[in-house]
C-alpha cells in the first residue's frame, strides 16, 4: 500500500469511530468495531494491490534488487582493498612475502565490518543502517569504488610489476570463493531449518 | 432484509460510484453510507473494499481526487467526477437501460417468472 492508500484508510477509520461515539459506544468499544468493519491487513493488501500493481511489484523486487547490489558493492570495496593494501605496503616498505599476509588481513576486516554490520541489525542496536543500505548509496558506492578500483590498478601497474599484481588478485580469487561458500552454507541452513519450522508449525 | 449478491454489487458499482459523485463531490467512508442510504441498506460497500475501486475509476480518469480539510476540521481525500467520468456515465446508463429493458420485456412475456 502507498502512503496516500494509508492516511486514507485512516481518515475513514477516524470517520467511522467517530460515527460510533455519536451512538453512544466507548472510544475503546468504536475503534473495535471500525478496525472489524474495515477488515484484516492481508485482505485489504490484496484489494489495493489490485489497483497498485507497479507499485507492488516495485515494492516486490527492491528487497532483491538491494541483496545484489549490496553484493556487487562489497565485492568492488574487496577488490579496491586489494589494491590498496599493496599501495600500504609499497608505503611502508613491505617485502613481497608479507604482502599477501597485508591484503588478507584488510579483506579479514572487511569481512568483520560487515558481519558485525549484520550482527548489529538482528540485535535491532539502534543503528541506522536503512540510510546506508538505500539504493542511490549503494549505487553510488559501487561506482566511486568501480572507479578507484580501475585508477589504482593503473598506479599499481607503474608501482610493482603485473606478476605482483597477479598474486593478489589469486588471493582475492580465493577470497571471493570463500565468500561465496560462506553465503551457501548459510542460504542452506536458513532454508532447511525454515522448511523444518514450517513443518512443526502445520504439525502441531 | 436481503442484501444483493456480491456479483450485482460488484458491476454496479461503477455506475453507481459515478452517479453519486456527478452530485457532488464526496469521500470514502461518506459515499458509503450515501449508497447505503439510498439502497435502503440493501448495498454496503465493504469498508476497504471501496477505496481499490475509487483508485481504479481515478486511474482511468473517471474521477479526481484531492486532499481537503472538511467541516469536522479533518483531512479527508475527496474525490470528483471527470469530464471523461461524466461520458462514462452516459454510456453505463445506457447500458443499464438496456439491460433493464431486456429484463422488463422477458418478464411482461412471462409474469410466472416473478
Amino acid at each position: 500500500m502507498t502512503d496516500d492508500n494509508i492516511n486514507e484508510l485512516e481518515s475513514h477509520l477516524e470517520d467511522e469511530i467517530h460515527e460510533l461515539q455519536k451512538l453512544g459506544l466507548s472510544a475503546e468499544e468504536s475503534m473495535l468495531i471500525a478496525k472489524k468493519r474495515i477488515g484484516n491487513i492481508e485482505e485489504l493488501v490484496t484489494e489495493f494491490s489490485k489497483v497498485n500493481k507497479g507499485i507492488y511489484f516495485k515494492n516486490k523486487i527492491i528487497p532483491y534488487l538491494k541483496g545484489i547490489l549490496l553484493f556487487v558493492a562489497f565485492l568492488t570495496i574487496t577488490s579496491l582493498l586489494a589494491n590498496l593494501s599493496i599501495l600500504i605496503a609499497n608505503k611502508l616498505g613491505v617485502n613481497d612475502k608479507n604482502l599477501s599476509f597485508v591484503s588478507v588481513g584488510l579483506l579479514i576486516l572487511s569481512t568483520f565490518i560487515l558481519l558485525m554490520f549484520s550482527y548489529k541489525k538482528y540485535k535491532n542496536v539502534n543503528l541506522n543502517i536503512r540510510k546506508l543500505t538505500s539504493i542511490p548509496i549503494l549505487v553510488s558506492t559501487i561506482i566511486v569504488s568501480k572507479l578507484l578500483t580501475f585508477l589504482s590498478f593503473h598506479v599499481l601497474n607503474r608501482l610493482i610489476g603485473i606478476s605482483h599484481y597477479g598474486v593478489l588478485q589469486m588471493n582475492l580469487s580465493i577470497y571471493k570463493l570463500i565468500f561465496v561458500f560462506f553465503i551457501l552454507i548459510i542460504s542452506c541452513v536458513v532454508f532447511y531449518s525454515l522448511k523444518q519450522e514450517n513443518k512443526t508449525t502445520i504439525l502441531e | 432484509m436481503k442484501k444483493l449478491s456480491k456479483e450485482l454489487i460488484g458491476a454496479s458499482s461503477i455506475p453507481i460510484i459515478l452517479s453519486v459523485l456527478s452530485k457532488k463531490e464526496s469521500y470514502g467512508y461518506e459515499i458509503i453510507q450515501n449508497v447505503k442510504e439510498i439502497s435502503n441498506g440493501k448495498i454496503e460497500y465493504g469498508d476497504g473494499t471501496l477505496y481499490p475501486v475509487l483508485h481504479k475509476l481515478e486511474k482511468k480518469s473517471f474521477i479526481e481526487s484531492y486532499w481537503k480539510i472538511g467541516e469536522s476540521g479533518r483531512k479527508r481525500k475527496y474525490y470528483k467526477i471527470s469530464d471523461k467520468g461524466r461520458k462514462e456515465l452516459l454510456t453505463e446508463k445506457e447500458s443499464w437501460t438496456i439491460i433493464n429493458q431486456i429484463i422488463s420485456k422477458l418478464w411482461k412475456i412471462e409474469p410466472s417468472l416473478i
